[in-house]
């Protein structure tokens, strides 16, 4: 447990003090400047499309800093074998895996805070009320980047770095088309209906874990709604940052 | 690796800021390229539709308004406006604006039909009939039809206290005592407010119909 929370401090450490994870910041705090002069320019909209650009831009950074870092974080330490001082000592590769993907998450986290709060002030200033459907919709939003940094991490021990981020972007369009592709087949028969089920099962349905359009009309989903599309993005979080560690385990170095 | 990473963020910051541009909505080219907006493109959003459909309504609000002070010439309001409401039903400053735009165009069915689909997915959502009330209200002389809309906003939970007042007062325009009778009575009956009820009963009493005063009751 010691050297996987000591990984992950350091990790967290040495992702926050990246150039991308500050230009996001900076990134970020320009779209929302942006996301108030846009809800100047919608009549009638102006608080709708303050919540709605602001928490889009705070997503998207995420998911788009998520995709990179999954899938070149490891990758570029082994290519600079700074990850092999580690490997040299008695650690389980396992809690390596799991160590990254912790602090890399982390650090997201607490990027989404920063921003979280930038958009509350942008709120207040607008007098938009902050609800906790906005909260909520932005607990699942982390979760969602949790989910694309671990696929990403998995792709990065797989393939190239530049592969592993198309996989994983394409990974994230896919995920939130599973449900469209699943309603297609409960209204078809036979064959059509066997693969789309299976389609929907192998792929994580990302579109559960998006609160945004709710919550942008103040709108909460009931709790057991909520718990599940948690639990859902968790189990699949999890069960691909076991398959990377056990890549990464079985991987020769 | 940075170089990607950056080369990423910088794609989407443009993409983001070419939708903000401020378009010349004079110019028939930009409305084709509004009109050019298909469903597919809302299936790749990965989950950001909200946010494309704002980008339309900022877009759509702008060719408004420049067509409202320069000749007036509106194309496709309707197609651009289903756009919008496919991509966020629940948009409801974009069915306020419909109603508005389409009914200022004359186009006041093409208003209704935006309004009855809000109807339709929100059926006890007093806002729908309402708008539709008004829409035909203000912009033809059906006031029967306006009346049976004002009547269905305000029968639905949270109306409203405007929308009974409409229904009768349409009903009185279009000539129909009865239903203006009945809508009158129905307020008297059914308010707890002892102001509201004072109003029916002199409502009532204006067209001949004598109810007692709630101290008599």
């Amino acid at each position: 447990m010691k050297p996987l929370l000591a990984i992950s401090r350091l990790t967290f450490r040495s992702a926050f003090g990246e150039r991308l994870l500050q230009l996001a910041a900076v990134f970020a705090a320009l779209l929302l400047m942006l996301s108030l002069a846009a809800s100047q320019l919608a009549p009638l909209a102006e608080r709708k499309v303050l919540v709605d650009f602001g928490l889009a831009t705070l997503h998207a950074v995420c998911l788009v800093i998520a995709v990179f870092l999954g899938s070149q974080d490891l990758p570029r330490e082994l290519d600079r074998r700074t990850l092999y001082v580690v490997l040299s000592k008695p650690i389980d590769r396992v809690a390596i895996v799991v160590g990254k993907f912790l602090g890399l998450w982390t650090a997201l986290l607490a990027l989404t805070g920063l921003m979280g709060l930038a958009l509350a002030g942008c709120m207040a200033l607008m007098h938009v009320p902050i609800l906790p459907a906005h909260g909520v919709a932005l607990a699942l939003g982390t979760l969602e980047v949790g989910l694309v940094l671990a696929i990403g991490m998995v792709f990065s021990l797989l393939t190239s770095p530049t592969l592993a981020t198309l996989y994983t972007a394409l990974i994230f369009l896919v995920g939130h088309q599973t449900g469209v592709i699943r309603a297609y087949g409960l209204d078809e028969q036979g064959f059509t209906r066997l693969w789309t089920g299976a389609f929907y099962r192998l792929f994580p349905n990302l579109e559960v874990l998006n609160l945004r359009t709710l919550a942008v009309y103040g709108v909460l989903p009931p709790v057991d709604q909520v718990m599940a599309a948690a639990l859902q993005g968790l189990g699949w979080t999890v069960a691909f940052v076991t398959v990377a560690s056990l890549v990464f385990r079985t991987r020769e170095l | 690796m940075w170089r990607l990473a950056l080369t990423g963020l910088v794609a989407v910051g443009l993409a983001i800021a070419s939708s903000y541009r401020m378009p010349d909505t004079s110019s028939p080219r930009w409305m084709a390229q509004l009109s050019v907006a298909p469903k597919a493109i809302a299936r790749v959003t990965g989950g950001f539709q909200n946010v494309l459909a704002d980008v339309l309504y900022i877009r759509f609000s702008t060719y408004w308004g420049h067509q409202l002070t320069n000749g007036r010439h509106f194309m496709n309001l309707e197609p651009l406006l289903e756009r919008i409401l496919e991509l966020d039903p629940d948009f409801k400053a974009a069915y306020t604006l419909a109603a508005l735009a389409l009914g200022d165009a004359d186009e006041v069915e093409a208003a209704i039909r935006l309004l009855e689909r809000g109807m339709k997915r929100s059926p006890r959502d007093p806002f729908f009939p309402y708008r539709a009330g008004l829409v035909v209200f203000f912009n033809t002389d059906s006031y029967l039809r306006a009346a049976r809309y004002f009547e269905r906003a305000a029968s639905l939970p949270g109306a409203m206290p405007e929308a009974r007042f409409m229904a009768i007062n349409m009903y009185r325009r279009s000539g129909r005592r009865d239903l203006a009778i009945r809508a009158w009575l129905s307020m008297y009956e059914t308010s707890r407010d002892r102001s509201v009820r004072e109003v029916a009963r002199r409502g009532l009493e204006r067209l001949g119909v004598r109810v007692p005063v709630d101290s008599e009751r």
